[in-house]
């Protein structure tokens, strides 16, 4: 009898009820995020198609038509992208486009909303189209649909083309405006923060009040709205605020390379206490909670928070204000440009999906993306 | 070579990687997350809701662990055990009344009452020992996990691990 056989025969098999109990709960609820994207794209793709055919209509009609290199070159505020479900994007940006399928360069230019599936159709069509002046075209290589994985083919290289995706974060104060840092929001939302005593450990986090964090902020309870778990806004928020500001603790910000899965557990998770709370779908469901909460600090995108720019109060991170000059030049911090790539999936043997690749700033952090299927979004892990 | 040329040759491995089948997942995994929340709590009661909160909390998400069952197994234990400290953490000091009414559903009667009693006994055993060693035996005996994967999960080196656990089995043992 080995020495510790009594421990191992404390071990039982569940009870099969539960397991299949579980099982079938498990089943129902799927994947989640693919399926809740693919719903998204089922709904919204043919509002897109209608949309773009009358918008095209009217566009040849009037004669005042301009070029749409010409609109893609001129980075608006609508043209940001808009990558999350609360976003303001199908009004601006996917309307503008003159048809359907010639609608592809343009959704691409104005980013590519998740929903969007990229059809070889669209590709062709993307080639044929003219070049805007001084542009290259790096060659497409696209597979033949049913046939094994080929290369990635490239349908943009200039990030300014593509789009950004970029995150504000707002509030309306009683007494004065707050200068956050993604430190202090760190600080505020994260589940579990370093010990002071010992950063190598970690404590639940205490901070209750701003003050408790900085002084010089208001002494007022923490509560932040921000994107949804699972949402590409949220995990924009994760990479642009958390992560920065847990990167400040270098015995943490090892982790990165060396433990990913360890760094994710101590940088994305969040307080479950109430303190952030996800808003909700929908453009004017997620405002109205805003308008309803005036001591939170919100976080969202930076479309919405334009359209709502009067009622949602001024951006409270430190540094370059958000607009279209300051996104679109990298000097504001939360945001970051779109690559946009396209190839088939192993596993998609009749269709081609599209690989949308997040990418921060600096050359070489091509960390993860997203591979777009026919099943809905999937975040590839690094 | 390029860098767009690394990230479209990176893609290409990640596509070519093969898929997780969850099913299987699931056969693996129930037992050892379930037995992994006896250990823990010391008692039946309660162990399945968490290991259903444990695995719906990771399937909502699995899509992003389809070609990496590893990086999953790893997650999954993450998340057993946040939502064991949370549950530990919230936990009353009263018995609740339902822990009268176990029910079992493999093995006789005799088995199980045996089986629990020993879990008690275990229980008490362990109620005064630091977390992390109740954490190890839990990952250890209930959970059926290497050294190796222990180490993984906690971020104690592999020796370590062993050492820890080898100390323990000799002080329960001379207690059993």
């Amino acid at each position: 009898m080995r020495n510790d056989e009594f421990l191992h025969v404390l071990r039982r098999k569940p009870p099969a009820a539960f397991a299949a109990r579980l099982k079938s709960r498990l089943d129902l609820q799927g994947t989640g995020l693919g399926e809740r994207r693919l719903s998204v794209v089922r709904v919204l793709a043919p509002l897109f198609l209608v949309g773009g055919a009358v918008w095209a209509a009217a566009w040849f009609l009037s004669g005042e038509a301009e070029s749409p290199w010409k609109e893609m070159n001129s980075l608006t505020e609508a043209s940001l992208i808009a990558a999350d479900e609360t976003s303001i994007s199908p009004q601006s940006s996917t309307a503008r486009a003159p048809s359907s399928i010639a609608a592809a360069p343009a959704n691409f230019g104005s980013g590519l909303v998740e929903s969007h599936k990229v059809l070889p159709n669209q590709i062709e069509d993307v080639a044929a189209m003219p070049l805007p002046p001084g542009e290259a075209r790096l060659p497409l290589e696209f597979p033949v649909p049913g046939e094994p994985v080929g290369g990635v083919a490239i349908l943009a290289r200039d990030l300014d083309r593509v789009g950004h995706v970029a995150l504000v974060v707002s509030g309306r104060s009683a007494s004065r405006p707050m200068s956050l840092s993604a430190r202090h929001l760190y600080l505020a939302l994260a589940r579990n923060l370093p010990d002071p005593v010992n950063p190598r450990h970690s404590i639940p986090n205490p901070h209750r009040m701003w003050s408790s964090i900085d002084p010089a902020l208001e002494a007022t309870p923490i509560s932040v709205k921000g994107p949804a778990q699972g949402s590409t806004l949220f995990n924009v928020f994760l990479d642009l605020i958390m992560e920065e500001g847990c990167d400040y603790w270098p015995s943490i910000r090892v982790l990165k390379s060396r433990d990913t899965l360890q760094y994710r557990d101590l940088c994305h998770a969040l307080r479950e206490d109430g303190v952030y709370s996800p808003l909700p779908a929908g453009n004017l469901a997620a405002v109205d909670a805003v308008l309803s909460n005036p001591g939170a600090v919100t976080i969202l995108s930076y479309p919405l928070f334009a359209a709502n720019r009067a009622a949602l109060g001024p951006s409270l991170l430190a540094g370059a204000s958000p607009d279209p000059e300051t996104i679109s030049s990298g000097r504001y911090g939360t945001s970051r440009p779109v690559l946009v790539y396209a190839g088939t999936g192993q596993t998609l043997s009749d269709e081609i999906g599209a690989i949308l690749i997040r990418s921060r700033q600096s050359p070489g952090h091509l960390a993860y993306g997203y591979l777009v299927t026919n099943s809905g979004l999937v975040e590839i892990s690094e | 070579m390029s860098r767009v040329q690394k990230e479209a040759s990176r893609l290409r491995e990640w596509f070519l990687r093969p898929e997780v089948d969850w099913d299987s997942v699931y056969t693996e995994q129930l037992p050892r997350i379930y037995n992994y929340f006896r250990f823990r709590l010391g008692r039946e009661t309660d162990v399945e809701e968490l290991t259903s909160r444990t695995f719906e909390k990771a399937w909502r998400a699995r899509d992003l662990y389809r070609h990496d069952l590893a990086g999953f197994n790893t997650w999954l234990f993450r998340i057993a055990h946040n939502v064991g400290v949370d549950y530990l953490r919230n936990l009353r000091p009263q018995v609740p009344l339902e822990s009268a009414l176990e029910v079992v559903a493999d093995g006789t009667p005799e088995d199980e009452i045996s089986q629990s009693s020993d879990l008690s006994r275990l229980a008490l055993l362990t109620a005064n020992l630091p977390t992390r060693e109740q954490e190890l035996i839990a990952l250890k005996y209930g959970a059926a996990l290497t050294n190796r994967q222990i180490a993984r999960l906690t971020g104690i080196t592999e020796s370590n691990v062993g050492t820890i656990l080898h100390r323990l089995v000799q002080l329960l043992r001379s207690r059993w």
